[in-house]
């Protein structure tokens, strides 16, 4: 269910303090808990709630999503590139559960 | 009668379009109006509907702005904050945001609220940036109900906030919220 997020940096091996730019784009229904099905009840809830990007282990990057982010949220961000490591996108749902992503860089 | 054969295919499109994506709370019972007056192709008359729309009333936005900076009252600047004039989905508006500071230790933007002040729900997103992010600036696609400001609230680390108001014109409603 919870399919693979797509992430892309645009550079993998940079210098120290370089900017990297992240760009990820994860699949999900996004339901903002206001729309009705057919039988007009109305369709709980369910989106991904918060995003955190941790580099190395420090965080770079958070936001906190509400309902007025759109299906299939797209995120794009910058960070500074200090030492190398694996570079964590973890998106939290409603319900507890997360999608995580990991790619890495190179800090020469 | 091409033309004519044609015109019927659109208008059901956009009929299924809207069938597809639910009701919105806010219409519950003006969908079956709006529907119709788009399938009759009185596209002036939706969009008169769309702007009026009084019985949505104005949301929480200017509340949660003020838990946001904690009661200060936000100075016009230093933000860019980029939507388009005119969005023809309102499901999915691209925005792009930029805060203007040099992101070091003594000076960085810590937080950037967001709201809507026309969505069911004021709140859109929150960033969180701290200077391990090295430039304040982050793109995501957001829905808006309606026409309407968004807004957009930068607190910095010495506790100063910044605002940037956009406004954008919704042509179909994204059940924003």
């Amino acid at each position: 269910m919870a399919a693979k997020p797509r992430i892309k940096l645009d550079k993998k091996e940079v210098k120290k303090g370089d900017l990297v730019e992240v760009k990820a784009l994860v699949s999900h229904v996004m339901e903002t808990g206001l729309r009705k099905d057919a039988d007009g009840k109305v369709i709980p809830r369910k989106i991904l709630n918060k995003f955190i990007c941790t580099v190395a282990g420090q965080q770079v990057f958070a936001a906190d999503f509400e309902t007025a982010i759109s299906a299939n949220p797209y995120i794009q961000f910058k960070f500074r590139a200090v030492e190398s490591g694996p570079v964590v996108l973890t998106w939290t749902d409603d319900d507890g559960s997360t999608i995580v992503g990991i790619e890495s860089i190179t800090v020469s | 009668m091409f033309a004519s054969a044609r015109f019927v295919a659109n208008t059901s499109a956009i009929n299924y379009m809207l069938v597809a994506r639910g009701n919105c709370e806010m219409s519950a019972h003006a969908s079956f109006t709006r529907r119709h007056a788009l399938a009759l192709g009185a596209g002036a008359l939706g969009a008169a509907m769309f702007g009026a729309s009084p019985a949505l009333a104005k949301n929480d936005a200017a509340e949660a702005i003020k838990t946001f900076t904690g009661g200060k009252t936000p100075i016009e600047g230093k933000i860019k904050l980029d939507l388009p004039e005119i969005a023809e989905n309102g499901n999915t508006v691209p925005m792009s945001l930029s805060v203007d500071s040099p992101m070091t230790e003594q000076s960085h933007v810590t937080d950037v609220l967001v709201v809507s002040d026309e969505n069911p729900r004021s709140g859109i997103v929150t960033f969180h940036f701290s200077p391990a992010s090295g430039v304040a600036e982050a793109n995501t696609r957001i829905r808006l109900n309606a026409t309407g400001d968004v807004i957009a609230v930068a607190k910095m680390n010495d506790g100063s906030v910044y605002m940037a108001t956009k406004q954008v014109k919704v042509t179909i409603g994204g059940c924003g919220g």
